[in-house]
This record gives C-alpha cells, sequence and structure tokens, in this order.
C-alpha cells in the first residue's frame, strides 16, 4: 500500500514538473539582436509580492538600478501646465490621495499626491507621483542610458483645452523632453492615437515610435506614411502571420502583459525586441 | 513620521503575543526532526527541507530554500537558505501556538548578459516577526501554519554602472509546513 502511494507521488511530481518545465526555443529576436527586459511600470504591477507602487520614482529606479532590466515602460500623462507626469490611470482617485484627473491640476500639485495602492504603501512608503523629466535627468547620467518607452495617455475627457490642441501640447512637450536630452536613441512613444503619432513625427522625425492599437492590414498600410519603429501587441493576442507582416514592414515587435512563467516563454518564442514584463527576475531567467 | 507608523504597525501586530493561557509543561529532552515547508513573502514562493532541533518549548530550524516563483527550471535557482527560532506556550488538545522569529536569506547572479566585469551575487534578506499554529496529526507527525509581518533587504548588483544598491521595504510571511519530528535523541 505504501509502495503504491509513493508510486502515486513520484508520478503526480513527474507530471507537475513536465507543466512547470516548458522551455524556449530561441532566445533572441527575430532581428537577431538581444531580446530587450522592459519592465512594466518599474517592478510591474501591484500583487501579492510587489507592493511598490508602478510608475514610483522607487519602482523604477529598482528595475533599471537593482535588476539590471533593459529598459521601463512608463503611463505618461500632461498636466494643465504642460508637464509630463506619471500616471496610469485617469482618475488620480484609484491609487492616489488626491481625486480629479492629472490634466486638471498642475505639476507642482501633482507632486504632492501620495500613491496609495495598499496598507503597506499607505504605512510604510511615501511614494509620490513624479515629473517624467526627474526620472529622464536620472538615466540621462548612466554610462548607458536605459530605454524609456512613455505609454502616451491621451485621455483628454478631463482637459479644458480642445481635442487637437490637446494632443498637440502632449506632442510637444514629450519631442521637446527628448530633444532636451538627446534621447532620441533611447526614448521610445507609444501610442494608438495616429492624430498624436502625426504631430509627433512633425515635431522629430527621429523619435522612436511604437504603434499600439489592435493590428488591421488598413491600419498597417496607414502607418507606413510615417516613421515607425515598432509594434506593440498584448502576448497570446496575435498571430504568427501578423507578426510576420509586421516584420515584413520592417518594425520591431513588442509583446506586453507578460506575468506568468507560461506568458514569458510564449512571449520569448514568439522573438519579440521587446517584452514589457511584470516580473523582470523571471525573465531574466528564462533568458540566462 | 516614519518611525511613529513603524512603531504603531510593530504594537498592532504584537497583539496576539498578549493572549494568556495555560502554559505547556515542558519536555527536557531533545528532539529533532526534518520539515517541510512552502512560505509566501516578498521573494515569492519558496519552498525548502529544514532539520529541526527542540528542547522545551524552544524550536530551532535551519536549511535550504528554493525560490519557486523565480525558477526557470527546477532545481537552477533561485536558491537561498532559511533560520528561524520558534517559542512554543500554548497547547490545547492537539493543537499548540507559537511565536515565530523566521530570517530568510535568498542569493542569485545578477543579470549580465553583456559579461560586464563585476563579481558577487544579488542577495535578498526577509526578516518576520510571526505568530503560528500547529495540529498533531499524529505522535511523530504535525501540519501547521505561521503567519507573520516584517521586512527585507535587497543588496543588488548594478552590473552597468558597477555598484551595490540597497533597497527595503515591508514584506508580509504565508508559511505553511509539514514536520515530522523523530524521537528523542537522549
Amino acid at each position: 500500500m505504501k509502495v503504491r502511494l509513493y508510486l502515486y507521488c513520484v508520478v503526480l511530481s513527474g507530471l507537475l514538473c513536465a507543466a512547470a518545465c516548458s522551455k524556449v526555443e530561441r532566445s533572441l529576436a527575430a532581428s537577431g539582436t538581444p531580446i530587450a527586459i522592459i519592465g512594466h511600470g518599474g517592478m510591474g504591477f501591484i500583487t501579492v509580492e510587489n507592493n511598490i507602487p508602478p510608475n514610483s520614482m522607487a519602482s523604477l529606479r529598482r528595475a533599471i538600478e537593482g535588476y539590471n532590466a533593459d529598459g521601463v515602460e512608463v503611463d505618461v500623462q500632461l498636466s494643465a501646465d504642460s508637464v509630463l507626469m506619471l500616471f496610469h490611470d485617469q482618475s488620480l482617485l484609484t491609487s492616489s490621495n488626491c481625486v480629479g484627473c492629472v490634466a486638471e491640476q498642475g505639476a507642482e500639485a501633482l507632486e504632492n499626491c501620495r500613491y496609495r495602492n495598499d496598507i503597506a504603501a499607505n504605512v510604510f512608503s511615501s511614494e509620490r507621483l513624479i515629473r517624467l523629466e526627474d526620472f529622464v535627468r536620472r538615466m540621462a547620467q548612466r554610462q548607458v542610458p536605459p530605454k524609456i518607452i512613455l505609454d502616451a495617455k491621451t485621455f483628454f475627457n478631463c482637459s479644458q483645452s480642445p481635442v487637437e490642441a490637446y494632443l498637440g501640447r502632449f506632442a510637444r512637450a514629450t519631442a521637446d523632453l527628448i530633444r532636451q536630452y538627446e534621447a532620441e536613441e533611447w526614448i521610445f512613444v507609444e501610442s494608438a492615437d495616429l492624430f498624436f503619432i502625426q504631430q509627433l513625427n512633425r515635431l522629430n522625425a527621429q523619435i522612436k515610435i511604437i504603434f499600439a492599437g489592435s493590428w488591421s492590414r488598413s491600419q498597417q498600410e496607414e502607418l507606413l506614411s510615417y516613421s515607425i519603429y515598432g509594434w506593440s501587441f498584448q502576448e497570446g493576442r496575435v498571430t504568427e502571420e501578423q507578426l510576420a507582416q509586421v516584420r515584413a514592414a520592417g518594425w520591431r515587435v513588442a509583446l506586453w502583459n507578460v506575468l506568468t512563467r507560461k506568458e514569458l516563454v510564449d512571449a520569448v518564442n514568439q522573438q519579440p525586441e521587446l517584452i514589457y514584463t511584470d516580473n523582470i527576475p523571471l525573465l531574466q531567467e528564462i533568458l540566462r | 513620521m516614519m518611525i511613529v507608523r513603524y512603531i504603531g504597525m510593530g504594537l498592532l501586530c504584537l497583539w496576539p503575543l498578549l493572549a494568556i493561557a495555560q502554559p505547556e509543561e515542558p519536555v527536557k529532552t531533545w528532539r529533532w526532526g526534518l520539515e517541510w515547508s512552502s512560505s509566501l513573502s516578498y521573494t515569492g514562493l519558496g519552498s525548502g527541507l529544514t532539520g529541526q532541533w527542540q528542547q522545551g518549548r524552544h524550536l530551532a530550524y535551519a536549511g535550504p530554500r528554493l525560490l519557486v516563483s523565480d525558477s526557470y527550471v527546477p532545481g537552477q535557482g533561485p536558491w537561498g537558505l532559511q533560520l528561524g527560532y520558534q517559542y512554543h506556550w500554548v497547547r490545547e488538545g492537539r493543537w499548540q501556538s507559537f511565536v515565530n522569529i523566521d530570517y530568510q536569506l535568498s542569493w542569485y547572479q545578477p543579470y549580465n548578459p553583456q559579461q560586464l566585469p563585476v563579481s558577487g551575487r544579488n542577495r535578498v534578506h526577509e526578516f518576520h516577526l510571526a505568530y503560528g499554529i500547529q495540529y498533531q496529526l499524529g505522535p511523530p507527525l504535525y501540519l501547521g501554519s505561521t503567519l507573520g509581518v516584517g521586512g527585507y533587504l535587497e543588496q543588488l548588483l548594478d552590473v552597468r554602472e558597477n555598484q551595490r544598491r540597497s533597497y527595503r521595504g515591508y514584506s508580509n510571511l504565508l508559511r505553511l509546513f509539514v514536520r515530522y519530528v523523530l524521537m528523542p535523541s537522549g
């Protein structure tokens, strides 16, 4: 009886291991370059294990300076006084002690907003919203600046100005910052808004733009008239055929929403140039 | 202001220790055993086999730990160790409760695909003060859990700047274990 029980345990362990041990087939991007590990909001979004607010200076610095990620993806919004601020949601109330939207308030007021993601963030941390420039200035001092992907959150519902004027101000502030730090090689701008992309292209054609919209043949044809660096897709929502067409147009591929071991392995096997992950250490283990 | 918050949180977490109950009659002999545990804390899900030594109400344990959350190929790592001390003070039938001081250390090579010339490993220290209960399934076998609060200290290598950087923070501990106590050694 005991022998049979042990046998069951061994077989069960073997099956569990086989299920967990799916391996990567290739560890380079389709272009032959190493896959860039990009921390989603820095160290990723809040989980049981991670209580550092995304887009906070603590999270971004830890991803780059501590975990040696190749870059970070940050969520950028435009304040009422045209300063680029880092925050994910449209409403400040969802994860800070402020109310309203980023677009309704000035940068100085926003810098006083404290993250309140969970009880630990409340009691043990005093992380506040930051200006994008504060982070860029610090990263520009590194020997090799990391990749910074700006996810342009063009929430214009809260802005007092007309949509096109708001998007124009947003594009101007972004282009000015990139020019100021001569960061065309290491700051990338991600957006699904074609008007915003057009404005950026007009202001500085050297800016690397990653399109974040859903794939369609007509969309792809329209994008060919812009200077586009790459296309970002949600992992698991893109086919091999779509990836082949994007690559045939000479664009790079970025994959996001990659957290679990299976998602990471699947993402690596699709050979993108960039992976935005919420689990930097595990992706590093996989790519070692 | 921060120190007041830390003290307040610490006092809040210590209240279970104020429970008054009939103390267990201490056992004078040494006993040793083995424990298989899984724990969830800042470093994620970890699992390990520890050796244990107990005399009376005092129990100490030590052993290796594998970080399951960050392991790609099982056995490859990251590895670590866990050490701890427990004070067993209340017994009610088959139930027993204890206070636990737990220390976990994990280490791994920093990610360095360009093979930049740096030496050293990343280290993560975790300290927790916990409260636990265990249930005696049979004379040698116990099943239990521990719930605690504490903090972590990460010492990470910035390989591109060749600097070691430290980060601190708050951590919770949930630990589940199966303990097999062997016969007293003397």
